[in-house]
């Protein structure tokens, strides 16, 4: 079935009609499920509807209008209603909640960011603007449920902001940039409906869905929160990686969004608890016997494997990272459609995912319907569309520099057939970790550089048992000992987030090879 | 305590040489996910619970056994 028809879907192009048009069809309908302590909370539409009218009415009572307002918070219900209470006349900025101090108070005065919704757990990144009167600090621990008592009349909200523009400045999503500094995608309403719209178009989204993901993630948000809501359907939530495989059990959604470090650890679990339980050689079994009847069109997938991880489990988009193709047999033996997809947060950011009947394991999927991509001369992806952000935050340069003929440069290399797209590499230096983190070699680097002893470096993916971690290689004229060189690069670890941590280092024995500007020649010593 | 441990790194991980210094991302390659993999059965194997703050500070597996014998012993 290459290349069948796109599905049709409802067309919504901001929060407003999207929230006017599901709550209008199920108003009692399940639209969060999560659990608090042991009890299974349900929030139905309505009562989204409401807490979302809630945020607005208090960001309007106390005149902040067309401000960016910051959220740092762990992942929780109460995000939901913020985020979009808050994009219809503000514009909301979620924020890594794993930032250190230091980066977060730049951050919130690079981009002027004035109010700050936190939590408890994140509470020591705030605690620096106690003072500054500029910056409004909100608890959602303390305060929600405060904010969101007066409940509005629905039809009053609506009505209030059934005028928003859809090309608004509704979003501020960071994204690392390949100077190492930090930028800003301005993304709009349109621009965020327009990649939910995007991904059902694609493949059938029934209901529920799981949601796992940092929510200050594009992807995490937007394709894995967001769409089910879109879609009218009901969403549960994981609070905590921890409770991920009890939820999965206790929820059996039909759709999750991962990123490949879980969707790698989680096949390789199914097979350590077999091997614990002495399970395995049957397992492998039961597998060749399904492939086996498979051939003559005899599926005893969900029968046989339906229990390992749940029965109602149809299908996993994996993007954030590059998949290990080898993970989508894997999981289609057990009954599982692993959808690679492709996106960037300036695109809202899906830009492509592969379908239930159309899927080739080493393409990243088929582009979505109003997307449209195209290969420049020498081999650069291009996209363009209404998913297409409005622009970097205050960087016009940065924004002229990324577009080109109204396309957005999307810095990897790859190709196309029809409408399949294939990547075959970045352009840019930016390292994409497993769990979908971008690092910007550069930040490490300067880092590195600082050090007296250090001559020249690069920081690379490098292999700790085959899992892929951050490398540094150092050239030094000097011969400092083992002990002080980990004594250093435990020091830069310890001014970074985790994620950004060196964990494997090489010394050089000659000073790294570089082209006619003497830029060191980076290509020549990546080990992947 | 330790068997435990070195029960299920080896038939989870594939890895047996439990030494205590040995920093689990570090020198076993294990992802953040599959720390709390352990995390979790750990938790289920001592009934314990182990707070998100508590494991993430956790490095080697000296710091590990010496949190889990803590916990055991708090809750004796």
């Amino acid at each position: 079935m290459a290349g069948y028809p796109y599905l049709e879907t409802v067309v919504y192009h901001n929060f407003y009609e999207m929230l006017k048009g599901v709550y209008d069809k199920t108003p009692d309908e399940i639209a969060l499920r999560f659990r608090e302590k042991e009890e299974i909370i349900d929030i139905s539409y309505t009562r989204l509807v409401e807490e979302v009218g809630s945020v607005y009415g208090f960001l309007k009572n106390k005149k902040m209008q067309g401000r960016i307002i910051g959220i740092v918070s762990e992942n929780r219900y109460e995000y939901i209603p913020l985020y979009l209470g808050t994009s219809f006349e503000n514009v909301i900025a979620p924020i890594d909640k794993e930032s250190v101090p230091e980066d977060f108070g730049k951050q919130i005065r690079d981009f002027d960011v004035e109010m700050i919704f936190y939590t408890e757990k994140t509470r020591h990144l705030v605690e620096q603007f106690e003072y500054d009167d500029k910056i409004v600090c909100i608890n959602i621990d303390d305060d929600y449920k405060e904010i969101t008592t007066k409940k509005p009349v629905i039809s009053d909200f609506f009505e209030q902001v059934k005028d928003v523009d859809s090309d608004k400045f509704s979003v501020l999503a960071f994204t690392s940039g390949t100077t190492g500094a930090l930028k800003g995608a301005m993304l709009s309403q349109r621009n965020v409906t327009a990649t939910l719209r995007g991904a059902l178009q694609n493949n059938v989204l029934k209901s529920p869905s799981l949601a796992v993901l940092p929510m200050n993630h594009t992807y995490g948000f937007n394709p894995g929160i967001l769409c089910t809501l879109y879609n009218g359907g009901t969403l549960c939530l994981t609070m905590n990686i921890k409770h991920f495989q009890r939820d999965l059990k206790e929820y059996n959604p039909y759709f999750v969004s991962l990123v490949p470090m879980v969707v790698e650890g989680m096949y390789n679990k199914i097979w350590a608890e077999a091997k614990r339980m002495g399970k395995d050689k049957l397992l492998r079994r039961m597998i060749k016997l399904s492939n086996f009847l498979l051939k003559f069109k005899i599926d005893i997938r969900k029968k046989a494997f339906g229990n390992l991880l749940n029965p109602a489990l149809k299908f996993i988009s994996c993007g954030g990272a590059p998949l290990n193709p080898a993970y989508v047999d894997r999981y289609r033996e057990l009954g599982i459609y692993l959808l690679n997809g492709y996106g960037l947060t300036e695109c809202a950011p899906l830009v492509c995912i592969n379908r239930e009947f159309d899927m080739d394991v080493n393409s990243v999927g088929t582009v979505t319907k109003e997307v449209d991509a195209k290969i420049a001369e020498d081999g650069e992806i291009l996209i363009k569309g209404p998913n297409v952000m409005l622009g970097y935050y205050k960087n016009p340069e940065a924004t002229k520099e990324t577009m080109t003929d109204g396309y957005f440069k999307t810095g990897d290399y790859g190709y196309l057939v029809e409408r399949r797209l294939y990547v075959t590499g970045r352009k840019k230096n930016l390292i994409i970790l497993d769990n979908g983190k971008n690092v910007s070699p550069e930040v490490l680097e300067a880092k590195l550089n600082a050090l007296d002893w250090v001559k020249e470096c690069l920081v690379i993916v490098g292999k700790v048992q085959n899992r892929r971690v951050l490398k540094a290689l150092i050239y030094s004229e000097e011969s400092p000992s083992e002990e002080r060189i980990r004594k250093d690069i435990e020091a830069i670890n310890g001014s970074v987030p985790e994620y950004m941590q060196i964990l494997d280092y090489k010394m050089m024995d000659t000073e790294f090879e570089k082209n006619s500007t003497k830029k060191i020649l980076r290509n020549r010593y990546e080990e992947n | 305590m330790i068997e435990t441990l070195k029960k299920m790194m080896k038939d989870c991980y594939g890895i047996e040489d439990l030494r205590g210094d040995a920093n689990f991302k570090k020198d076993f390659g294990l992802s953040s996910f599959d720390f709390v993999n352990l995390v979790c059965m750990l938790e289920e194997d001592f009934n314990i619970e182990i707070d998100e703050k508590d494991y993430r500070a956790l490095n080697t597996v000296d710091e590990l056994i010496a949190y889990l014998e803590k916990k055991a012993a708090c809750s004796q």
